[in-house]
């Protein structure tokens, strides 16, 4: 692949083969303005206390360590899984530096995110066969491998594409990324989140509550720089958005709810008081609709969002500093002494 | 010497203070500090009320605390907007939506609106002048938070020089907001906004399409 300039008055699209590497004028600032936006967001795995759950783990019943191993075995992978997307297909198509600058950071923050769900399995899981089971989980465990099948269809479905010639291997990369933002982002980690976020409801694991905060906070961010990609390429290429690929959308997502609702009655199979399956499909329902109404695909089920404790994550937080570790803040914070700022 | 002296401030009720004076010049003061403003986030959680001396942090938000997170909301605003007949679902969408600002919210009142303001959207300049004013009468100190939800170095030095000047002794926290935010699942599909993009942010003119 060769470098190539493009004068600035040269139209071009994102998806255009190449490795665009002028950022001045830019052409998509608002990829730029997001890359700047998730650097204050920078926060660390030290931060994050998982000790002071172990305690909690020791009163959990038999049903909800079952689902609380289930999760650590599924964060075990799934974010590798996502930063090895980023580097084998989206960093290579999504042709402007400022983007690129953004899946930069974006690959940082999936390790770190590694390193928190590692740090957590080291934490809740003391034998070193247990460990490594929970590695295994990707191959054995069938509820995940099913999930995880499912990335690397997704996966190998453009991993032999170099360049985006065609609109037939442009909209195979959409789904790719509608793949990733969509259904592991946006559905496979929101419904663990919403595990999480059950547990909490109670007062249980809050350290694996606030790390999860600062992980979904990153989530949310990519998953909208990911829509942000689609809407960018819909206003270049609108033909690229046809009823078929609407069609595929719909489908894939679909299955993605399969696959999360079978993972569901796994980890809840020996029945989780007040999380019911029923429930749980609903949720996973509700959170596929608005996937499809924000890809501007009509919605599939018209579910509505059955957890109230979820209401918690959708409102600010204030944390007494004493108690609770804030994770509410910036970082970065820039800009020349004045005294005549208004404030 | 009492604690208005050291502020120059000739307090009202001057009999009163008077007859306090005397009875110091008589027989002494067993302590040397009377006063202090504390910042009780902790009753206040019980009481259900806001902080210490702050504004509202917002009108719907959660505590974060030891024992598990808890839903918060202004029931004053709930019982304006009842009587007002505009406590719909729409109106709590737009409220979460917000972020527990009422700021944005057309249907509402403007008086309303200016009157539950939160803290990230009233001047600083207004807290650090209510803080001064209370100072004379304030001899430790007072748990002084201040709100910026986006700061920058200048703000930030515009802020705590002016505090400096009005004698205050001392600020406390420095709230600042998260860049992002956790995308929400609770209000309806298809109605997301970016914040980002809808505040037009005359703070950050080069970030705000609408002002380039």
């Amino acid at each position: 692949m060769t470098a190539v300039t493009v004068p600035s008055d040269q139209r071009r699209a994102l998806l255009d083969p190449g490795m665009d590497l002028t950022l001045r004028p830019m052409r998509y600032p608002h990829f730029y303005d997001r890359f700047r936006d998730a650097i204050k967001n920078t926060w660390t795995v030290e931060e994050v206390d998982l000790h002071a759950d172990l305690k909690d783990l020791a009163r959990l019943s038999a049903a909800e360590q079952h689902l609380v191993s289930r999760l650590v075995a599924f964060f075990a992978t799934g974010d590798t899984i996502v930063a090895n997307n980023l580097v084998l297909n989206l960093y290579q198509h999504v042709n402007s530096p400022e983007g690129r600058l953004f899946l930069s950071r974006q690959l940082y923050e999936e390790a770190v995110h590694v390193q928190f769900y590692l740090t957590l399995l080291d934490t809740y899981v003391p034998g070193e066969q247990a460990r490594f089971a929970a590695f295994a989980a990707v191959e054995n465990i069938p509820s995940i491998k099913r999930k995880a099948d499912f990335c690397f269809r997704w996966i190998d479905s453009i991993f032999s594409l170099r360049e985006l010639r065609t609109a037939e291997d442009r909209r195979r990369f959409l789904l790719n990324l509608v793949c990733f933002a969509a259904c592991i982002e946006g559905l496979f980690f929101y419904g663990a989140f919403a595990y999480v976020y059950f547990l909490r409801s109670r007062g249980l694991l809050n350290g694996l509550a606030s790390g999860t905060n600062w992980v979904f906070r990153d989530e949310s961010m990519h998953m909208a720089f990911a829509f942000d990609v689609i809407e960018t390429i819909r206003s270049e290429e609108p033909d690229l958005f046809d009823d078929e690929l609407a069609a595929q959308v719909r489908e894939m997502l679909a299955e993605a709810v399969e696959c999360e609702a079978q993972f569901a009655e796994d980890l809840l199979v020996q029945g989780v008081s007040g999380l019911s399956l029923t429930d749980m499909r609903e949720y996973l329902q509700h959170v596929a609709d608005r996937r499809l109404v924000q890809l501007g695909v009509p919605p599939l089920y018209g579910s509505g969002n059955p957890f109230a404790f979820m209401e918690l994550q959708d409102v600010q937080e204030l944390s007494n500093f004493f108690e609770r570790r804030v994770s509410a803040y910036q970082v970065g914070v820039t800009g020349e002494v004045s005294f005549d700022d208004d404030f | 010497m009492l604690q208005p002296d050291l502020w120059n401030v000739i307090p009202t009720q001057a009999e009163r203070w008077a007859a306090v004076r005397d009875k110091v010049a008589a027989t002494g003061l067993r302590n040397s500090l009377l006063i202090a403003i504390a910042p009780t986030s902790t009753i206040a959680s019980i009481a259900g009320c806001y902080e210490c001396i702050e504004p509202q942090v917002s009108n719907l938000f959660k505590r974060e605390t030891l024992s598990g997170e808890f839903l918060q909301v202004n029931g004053a605003l709930v019982c304006e907007l009842k009587a007002r007949g505009l406590w719909t679902p729409q109106v709590r969408d737009d409220i979460k939506r917000a972020d527990g600002s009422v700021q944005g919210i057309g249907a509402l009142p403007a008086e309303t609106r200016e009157l539950f303001r939160t803290a990230w959207e009233l001047p600083q300049r207004a807290l650090i002048d209510l803080a001064t004013a209370r100072a004379p009468y304030v001899d430790q100190s007072q748990s002084l938070n201040l709100f910026l939800a986006n700061p920058s170095i200048g703000k930030l030095s515009s802020m705590y020089r002016y505090a400096w000047q009005s004698g205050l002794k001392s600020t406390y926290y420095l709230r600042s907001r998260p860049a992002t935010r956790i995308q929400q699942a609770t209000v309806a599909a298809g109605e997301d906004t970016d914040p980002a993009a809808i505040a037009c942010a005359l703070d950050n003119p080069e970030h705000c399409e609408a002002c380039q």
